[in-house]
């Protein structure tokens, strides 16, 4: 009886393992894994020129008040690291790797075989240094309105990162940001700069 | 006898009226086909005593002469005649109506004519009369007068004339009495908020950010704006009050993006906090309140009417960036957009009848005018360059957009009839992303 009991719990157990084993791998979204991170950043003194800090003032969600906190805590934090880090160093032709750019059709955010290959040997970097994180980058041409081109970006990044995901690098590893049109690669109005403008850059994170 | 004698008073009295109300100049200038009036403004008279005359304040007058002149081109509805080319001379005897031979501007076909007079009161006070004549009738249609002593009142008298003028003229002033907002890229690669009249008078800074501002969005009482803020890798909303402060909203997402306000004061947003852009409506605490549009595709770009009944907006769902309206009564969804393939930056009018958007073609992005009642859709600027991000004025009849026809990104100012664009001062370097108050300065 003992043992028809034993045998019972331990078949139910592995029918359990095998469910949540099996289910499928689910793609985190970007503002899945970057929500509490967003919810914990503010509008620091940095980000406004130095002549014109007083403009901002009061409230809990305001500048001035979260500014001091922050500023604090940043410089316990580099202190640490300067103690105990060593700071790795990606091996030059890896770094190369990862900072390839990635190619985009006009007002497209569709991988072509060149840009998967590309991202294929990023993935086979970040699997083998796994300390090493990304900020994807969308760009677009100027050929396109400033907020469209915005959004388009952002489908641009976030397409690399998927495709990097599915590649088995861990979200958390990632993060995207669209540039719209602002950070032209090259300045020139043409259909040759426009090419090379609508694009995807990878910056390592340490 | 006795009745017979007040019959006849009554009629010509009521004869009288009538003349008189159909004499009274005035322009719809919302409806198509409306005739352009010629004015004239004579130079300002010193009203003496010439002892109180000096060069400082004959400059001052000339000052607000100069942006009188400037506001008056901005009315497209106006034919700005030179005085110095008319036939028979400028002169004129005083500036009150017994002191014009108004024979001489009827035969030149002037239909206003302006005079203005100045002299100097007490301490450093200059007191300006402006008097509109109707020319034809003849008689005074607006007389108004103003104590100035320094550049800013020259500015504000100007348009506080213009806007009464306008008022009597067409029924709107809005022009006169708004302001616009807008970016400009700094010498230090920043983007920063700047606001001004239409005119780019009264040119402000109102932000002193490290980054990049994008997308301005003034509330219904043109008391706050909202933005995005691209700093650091991250997009945020921020939103400028009037007191000078500005507020960091917290909301999930990655890529925030073109806010804009309800009539009621609350906040929509693009955000992909679900994956993609979509657009969301957030409560008076800035915390998401529910999705207005969601899809697969990017939806973004959201502008509203003054009943917060309609909505615009830009959608992806069909493959290419088209212009939607949603009506929040029927809850229905329409597309609006069937020229070309690319169209982006959609603004509705605040009474719900006309989309402004711009669409790209083969020689750049022109602005795009869509009757909402008729569904016409008709190309309203020609460029060359891009013309872009039209929005309307608090009329509806004035549109502001961005082009850079001239090399660099300026604000220009048409109107719903696509008349010859002005160029907005706002000085030197690109300035873009306009956005325009819907309420008085």
């Amino acid at each position: 009886m003992l043992r028809k009991l034993f045998l019972q719990v331990i078949t139910v157990l592995f029918v359990g393992f095998l469910i949540v084993g099996c289910a499928k791998k689910k793609i985190p979204t970007y503002s899945q894994t970057k929500i509490k991170e967003a919810q914990s950043s503010a509008l620091t003194q940095e980000d406004l020129t130095k002549n014109k800090t007083s403009n901002i003032k009061g409230g809990a969600e305001e500048v001035g008040n979260v500014n001091e906190y922050t500023v604090k805590i940043e410089g316990v934090k580099s202190e640490n690291l300067n103690k105990e880090s060593k700071k790795f160093v990606l091996p030059e032709d890896a770094q190369k790797e990862i900072k390839k750019r990635i190619h985009f059709a006009f007002d497209s955010y569709e991988l072509n075989d060149e840009a998967k290959e590309i991202l294929k040997k990023k993935a086979e970097i970040l699997l083998k240094y796994p300390s090493i994180k990304l900020v994807i980058e969308g760009h677009c041409d100027e050929r396109g309105t400033e907020e469209y081109n915005l959004a388009l970006g952002e489908r641009r990044a976030r397409a690399a990162y998927e495709y990097l995901i599915m590649l088995g690098i861990e979200a958390d590893r990632l993060s995207i940001v669209s540039y719209g049109e602002e950070r032209p690669l090259d300045p020139r109005h043409n259909e040759e700069a426009w090419a090379k403008n609508r694009r995807d850059e990878f910056k390592i994170v340490n | 006898m006795k009745k017979i004698y007040i019959i006849t008073l009554v009629f010509v009295l009521q004869f009288n009226i009538a003349y008189s109300q159909k004499n009274i100049l005035h322009l719809n200038i919302l409806e198509p086909g409306q005739p352009q009036l010629n004015i004239t403004v004579i130079p300002p008279i010193f009203l003496g005593p010439q002892k109180n005359y000096d060069n400082s304040s004959k400059e001052l007058v000339d000052k607000f002469y100069q942006i009188f002149l400037n506001n008056l081109s901005y009315l497209p509805f106006l034919n700005l005649i030179n005085p110095d080319e008319l036939v028979g001379g400028k002169k004129i005897n005083g500036v009150t109506l017994r002191d014009i031979d108004f024979k001489k501007f009827a035969l030149n076909k002037i239909d206003f004519l302006v005079t203005i007079g100045w002299k100097r009161i007490e301490k450093q006070n200059i007191k300006i009369e402006i008097r509109t004549f109707d020319v034809y009738t003849p008689s005074l249609y607006l007389g108004r007068g103003y104590i100035i002593n320094k550049v800013v009142h020259t500015y504000l008298a100007a348009n506080k004339f213009c806007a009464r003028f306008m008022k009597k003229l067409t029924g709107k002033s809005g022009f006169f009495q708004s302001k616009i907002a807008f970016v400009k890229r700094l010498k230090d690669g920043s983007k920063n908020l700047f606001i001004s009249t239409p005119q780019g008078y009264l040119l402000k800074q109102i932000t002193f950010l490290k980054g990049i501002v994008l997308s301005p969005a003034w509330s219904w009482d043109g008391k706050k704006l909202a933005f995005t803020y691209l700093s650091n890798n991250q997009h945020k909303l921020l939103i400028w009050s009037v007191d000078g402060t500005i507020k960091n909203i917290f909301i999930p997402g990655n890529t925030i993006i073109t806010p804009s306000f309800t009539p009621n004061g609350e906040i929509v947003v693009s955000s992909d906090m679900k994956g993609n852009p979509d657009i969301f409506l957030l409560d008076e605490k800035f915390k998401v309140k529910k999705a207005l549009i969601s899809s697969w595709a990017i939806d973004i770009s959201p502008s509203f009417d003054k009943n917060g009944d309609k909505m615009t907006y830009v959608s992806s769902i069909y493959g290419n960036p088209n212009i939607f309206l949603y009506d929040f009564k029927n809850k229905k969804t329409v597309r609006v957009s069937y020229i070309g393939k690319y169209n982006t930056n959609p603004c509705i009018s605040s009474d719900g009848n006309y989309i402004v958007y711009s669409t790209l073609t083969e020689k750049g992005h022109r602005i795009v005018l869509a009757d909402l009642k008729t569904l016409e859709e008709k190309i309203i600027t020609n460029g060359p360059g891009n013309d872009e991000h039209p929005v309307f004025g608090p009329d509806n009849y004035f549109i502001a957009f961005t082009s850079n026809r001239s090399g660099t990104y300026k604000i220009y100012i048409t109107t719903k009839d696509g008349t010859k664009p002005m160029l907005v001062n706002t000085g030197e370097g690109e300035a873009t992303s306009v956005a325009w108050s819907k309420t008085p300065f």
